[in-house]
């Protein structure tokens, strides 16, 4: 920042027949674009907490009709109620979803690290996450879980931790067919902890890989465009994963299933742990 | 008061003070929990709330925290301040869910803090865990 306005700043050298001949320097007033983007998430933010409300009767009203505080309902009633209020929570989603990804690009969102135990965490999830997806969707799936005995602890903020696991087993659970497979594998590799969930699911063409982790990317299939969702989740992942020094793989196969592997960074303060 | 009047249902269920701004949401606060067998009474928003607290005693009090003329993190404050609510649970409705905002509900003095929007179960859910707790 220069006398109040927000200036890049961009150096290269320059050579001349092998001879270091000078620098290059190119400042850039980006003021008026760091402006736009902070009344950009500011909008995101404030139209967020507004939907919110709507929200908050729709989906409230509908639910105290379902659980029959209006006297009872015929089957079709209940149904079309139950379409009201899986729509409010798709809306609810979405609007975490954007107020997520406004935070994280504007650098709002701040992790809480602390050292954990990355199996422990994937074991709670993964069970309660997919039993509760089995049970609303009525679509069953088996899961295989694999965990590490040893396992060195990372550092990690668990929420967002369980947020990456959620989106994921969503994802998996949502893109694959009825009596498929969800293999869930936690291992240490090198000094990092690999968690990777894969499924038995329709996969990612060769040419989407490359796009799935853009925001609002969905892909033209018509299965992908069947099942809700916002093309935010994955980006959101992504972010979330890079802001913990990890990384995240994909591989996938049409019609045999993708795999998503996110590397963390073991703790520092690994030799405190007490065994 | 003599002993009938004890008998009543009316003076056996719990007795909660809803302050909500939004007339809808209000409505749905007080159908709610009305429903699930609680004594409901709602203000439309801290000052009123504040005024319905100096008359009548009540067994928890829940308070949105974006209201016109007094906040609900300003009513809670003057609530923990005061004798005869110090100990009353106190459940926070917010639109903001971040976990900072979470926080900063539960550091201003409150038990629950609930971001909308939200299923009328984990309303009645919680008030339930938030009586409980306070009476051990």
């Amino acid at each position: 920042v220069i006398e109040g306005k927000h200036v890049s700043v961009h150096l290269s050298p320059v050579f001349a027949r092998g001879q270091f001949f000078g620098t290059v320097s190119i400042f850039r007033d980006v003021t008026q674009e760091v402006e736009v983007d902070r009344m950009k998430s500011e909008f995101v933010s404030t139209v967020s907490h507004e939907l919110r409300t709507p929200m908050t009767s729709i989906k409230g009203f509908a639910e105290l009709l379902l659980m029959g505080a209006a006297g009872s309902l015929s089957e079709p009633q209940s149904r079309y109620l139950e379409v009201i209020r899986d729509n409010a929570d798709r809306m609810s989603g979405l609007v975490n979803d954007l107020l997520d990804i406004s935070r994280i690009e504007s650098g709002r969102t701040v992790l809480d690290l602390q050292a954990i135990d990355l199996g422990r965490l994937v074991n709670d999830v993964v069970t309660s996450h997919l039993d509760s997806l089995i049970r609303r969707e009525d679509k069953p799936m088996g899961l295989e879980l694999y965990i590490a005995r040893s396992l060195p602890s990372i550092n990690a903020d668990p929420d967002r931790i369980t947020q990456i696991l959620i989106n994921l087993l969503d994802n998996a659970y949502r893109y694959t067919l009825a009596g498929g497979t969800i293999t869930v594998t936690v291992k240490p590799t090198g000094d990092q902890v690999e968690m990777s969930v894969r499924d038995s699911g329709i996969g990612i063409s060769q040419e989407n890989l490359e796009k799935i982790f853009d925001r609002f990317f969905r892909s033209e299939d018509a299965v992908v465009q069947q099942v809700p969702g916002t093309g935010l989740g994955l980006a959101i992942v992504q972010s979330l994963v890079e802001m913990h020094g990890g990384e995240i793989a994909v591989s996938s196969e049409v019609g045999i299933g993708s795999t998503f592997t996110v590397y963390l960074p073991t703790a520092f303060g690994e030799r405190v742990k007490v065994n | 008061m003599n002993s009938l009047q004890h008998l009543n249902g009316d003076n056996h269920r719990p007795k909660i003070l809803v302050a909500e701004d939004e007339p809808d949401i209000r409505e749905l606060v007080a159908i709610t929990l009305s429903f699930s067998g609680f004594n409901v009474v709602a203000a439309s928003d801290g000052v009123e709330a504040m005024a319905m607290i100096d008359a009548h005693s009540f067994d928890l009090i829940i308070l949105d925290v974006r209201m016109p003329r007094m906040t609900g993190y300003e009513a809670c404050r003057r609530l923990r301040e005061r004798e005869e609510t110090k100990e009353t649970p106190i459940i926070f409705l917010s639109a903001k869910g971040q976990e900072s905002e979470v926080k900063a509900g539960l550091e201003a003095g409150a038990d629950e803090y609930i971001v909308k929007p939200f299923a009328p179960n984990e309303l009645t859910h919680r008030v339930r865990m938030a009586l409980i707790g306070r009476e051990e």
